[in-house]
């Protein structure tokens, strides 16, 4: 209880920060992405249910919807993350003094639950009535040879609820293992000693992933349904996020060796020290490429105009900007945060005579290294694994652009959110002029 | 050959404004390095505007009034960018803690100064290499910050303060995140190795015993200056070699030992221990050959033995390694 009045006192007195805003409105956006995903879900649901379409490409659509709601969550997950280390950053000078002034780790740990908590809420409310406002032009989006309608989009109060209790939840799991790792004692922060080492069970968890693929979808060794194929496929996909950090730290490590500028060893360093945390940035767009490339055979397979197939180009250019738009609110919270919780180096370089063209250049590349090497490597995987149909696939330039296209905008959008942390840069960086 | 001094012209700052408003300093004037190197400790009580002297002079931040001229260039008359480069060139720094990039291997902190100069990578690490090794450290270039003791870490910020062989070495608390022993090593490595540099430093501090490890002390009190003079080891010095500023007689004061906490002999002596030799031309210790052995000239590291004993700096720093 002395938890809550202490941080209602302390709310009152330095009332709401950039940070917070900031924090609320990466809430906001994983909670829109939430329901309009599951609006999706949902509307595919009830055109079965009510036999608005045939009931075996019915279950079909409705499975490639969970599929693409699966790989969206990962980024939904990680931009909440994102959202509670930003709401964590600017505490823990404060969140320190607190210690030392008496209050117990728990009542600290207590208090910045809540401020994580109390953004999610201000996020939630502010996604839903995103989520809301959006529909009426997700609507108009046409899927099985018609648009949806509102209706079919907007799932049941309790979905929504859910919805909104998932995304608090995730806040309230991603403080306390924020806070874990942080480990705020009496006299501030603990540092990282060693970098994050990643084990190598990720290797062999990639290549039983591709094995599996290989041998029951290329090489069609033991006859599957198409669901089982589908649902493959997926695992395939989602098992990028095991090998696609470690791919980035080995590149990373090399470009590091090799840098000749300052501001690409810096960026290069950063990446290596945390491999995890540069992939969850691109993780979700990679993903959603990597998806896409395989959803964009589904045209060039088709035997004339199958609508089936429109569905599925239709779903991967939809999975592909939603994930852009997560990935790019991502890109800009998680950098905005990286330079708030670097803001002692950033001071330290600025005393030493660092330019800030070359902190703000290191903290672009600390972006663009794991997004070419992720969405790059993830393109990679998807043109290897439909190597055997790549004639097909070649023969239908219009899927193919089109998926090109949408991963190139996502990267760019991706790339120009990151650039809404560089003005933080002079701000962290001169900070020290006033102490 | 610039002289490496520094002289502030009634410097007045305050933080805040109107009924909020604290004075910091207040008509502070002084001169650094006039004479030749030196090591010049900035004490007074907390609040007294050290560090706020500390920034001014080093051109971190701005004085409200009066004037920094270093090298006969006034910084205010500098733009942000210039003043950025010259901090990098000229200006080296060490502070208490933090100031090293936790990301980056030891040679690779000290190697940025000279990157960002647009040296190459491989001159760079090399010239870094060389001075890590002179300052005990051969063994850890690898290492991270994380990885190495605060007395380490202290070195590592040394060499990265030398490596652009500055005119000036600023150091703020240097020690005081430092235990007694490693703190009186780091305190001696810093002042040898500044001065063995040609470079005058300017250290804040609140130990009188590190204070009294510098050739002359500022007193301020509520942003104004109380007492400037040698302190007894600077009056020594100066008498003994008929000069006014005590120059580089730290250089070699420091025991051998105390460089190297980590073989397991901390250094208990004084650092008021009698030097193991007269240092020649105290007062002007020939910038221009101790220039000769800076790392931002990595090929006289490779003259020969001789030539590099015969300079009491180079046998010290030869002895801790």
């Amino acid at each position: 209880m002395t938890a809550v009045r202490l941080w209602a006192r302390l709310l009152r007195a330095t009332g709401p920060r950039a940070t917070d805003v900031l924090s609320a409105i990466a809430f906001a956006f994983a909670t829109a992405a939430l329901l309009a995903v599951l609006g999706g879900v949902n509307a595919f649901r009830v055109r079965l249910e009510t036999g608005a379409v045939d009931p075996d490409t019915g279950s079909f659509v409705l499975t490639l919807a969970f599929v693409a709601a699966a790989l969206l969550l990962p980024a939904v997950w990680t931009l909440a993350q994102a959202a509670v280390r930003l709401a964590i950053a600017r505490r823990d000078d404060r969140l320190a003094a607190l210690r030392l002034a008496g209050a117990t780790r728990g009542q600290v740990t207590a208090m910045a639950v809540l401020d994580a908590v109390a953004q999610a809420l201000v996020g939630v409310v502010i996604g839903a009535m995103l989520a809301l406002a959006v529909t009426p032009g997700i609507a108009r989006i046409e899927f099985q040879g018609m648009p949806f309608t509102v209706a079919e989009l907007l799932p049941p109060a309790w979905v929504w609820l859910a919805a909104a209790g998932a995304v608090v939840a995730i806040a309230l799991v991603a403080a306390l293992a924020s806070l874990q790792r942080v480990h705020v004692t009496p006299l501030g922060v603990a540092q990282r000693v060693t970098a994050k080492r990643l084990s190598l069970w990720r290797i062999a968890g990639f290549g039983l992933a591709i094995a599996a693929y290989v041998v029951l979808v290329v090489l069609d060794l033991v006859p599957v349904e198409m669901t089982v194929s589908i649902v493959l496929i997926s695992i395939v996909v989602l098992s990028y996020a095991l090998i696609g950090p470690l791919v980035i730290q080995g590149i990373a490590w090399l470009v590091a060796k090799g840098a000749r500028s300052p501001a690409t060893l810096l960026a290069a360093r950063r990446v290596v020290d945390d491999p995890r945390g540069a992939f969850n940035i691109v993780g979700a767009m990679a993903i959603a490429v990597m998806a896409g490339g395989f959803a964009s055979l589904a045209p060039a397979m088709a035997v004339g105009d199958d609508p089936m197939s429109n569905d599925m180009a239709t779903g991967a250019v939809l999975t592909i900007a939603i994930a852009g738009v997560l990935g790019a609110v991502l890109a800009g919270i998680a950098q905005s945060a990286k330079v708030l919780d670097q803001r002692r180096e950033h001071q330290a370089m600025h005393r030493m005579g660092v330019d800030l063209p070359v902190m703000r250049a290191a903290i672009v590349r600390q972006v663009t290294l794991p997004l070419i090497v992720g969405v790059g490597g993830a393109a990679a995987v998807a043109l290897l694994l439909i190597l055997p149909t790549i004639v097909i696939w070649i023969n239908s330039p219009a899927s193919v652009i089109t998926w090109a296209l949408m991963a190139v905008g996502a990267v760019a959008v991706t790339l120009g959110a990151a650039a809404c942390a560089l003005p933080l840069v002079r701000r962290v960086a001169t900070e020290t002029a006033a102490a | 050959m610039q002289t490496n001094r520094l002289d502030a012209h009634r410097l007045t700052h305050t933080y805040g404004e109107g009924a909020s408003a604290a004075p910091a300093l207040a008509d502070v004037s002084l001169t650094i390095g006039a004479d030749g190197p030196e090591a010049v400790a900035i004490m007074g009580p907390s609040g007294s505007g050290k560090s706020t002297l500390l920034h001014v002079l080093a051109g971190i931040i701005a004085p409200a009034d009066g004037r920094v001229v270093w090298r006969g260039q006034d910084l205010a008359t500098m733009r942000d960018g210039q003043r950025t480069r010259l901090r990098r060139s000229d200006f080296g720094f060490v502070f208490q803690s933090g100031q090293l990039l936790p990301e980056l291997p030891a040679i690779e902190n000290v190697a940025l100064p000279l990157m960002l100069g647009g040296g190459s990578r491989v001159g760079a690490e090399a010239a870094a290499g060389a001075l890590l090794n002179r300052l005990g450290l051969g063994g850890m270039l690898t290492r991270r910050p994380g990885e190495l003791s605060g007395g380490q870490a202290q070195r590592v910020a040394i060499a990265r303060a030398l490596v652009g062989d500055p005119g000036i070495v600023f150091a703020d608390e240097p020690t005081g995140a430092l235990d007694r022993s490693t703190g009186q090593a780091v305190m001696a490595l810093l002042i040898g190795a500044t001065l063995g540099h040609g470079a005058s430093l300017v250290v804040v501090t609140h130990d009188p015993e590190v204070a009294a490890a510098c050739s002359r002390v500022i007193r301020l009190e509520d942003g104004r200056v109380v007492s400037d003079g040698p302190t007894e080891r600077g009056a020594d010095a100066s008498s003994d070699a008929g000069a006014h500023v005590p120059v580089a007689s730290m250089a070699h004061q420091a025991p051998p030992q105390a460089a190297a906490p980590q073989t397991g002999h901390p250094a208990t002596q004084q650092w008021a221990a009698p030097a193991p030799t007269a240092m020649p031309q105290a007062a002007h210790p020939a910038p221009a050959q101790w220039a000769a052995q800076s790392p931002a000239h990595p090929a006289p590291y490779g003259a020969p033995a001789e030539q590099r004993v015969a300079n009491p700096m180079a046998a010290w720093i030869e002895a801790s390694r």
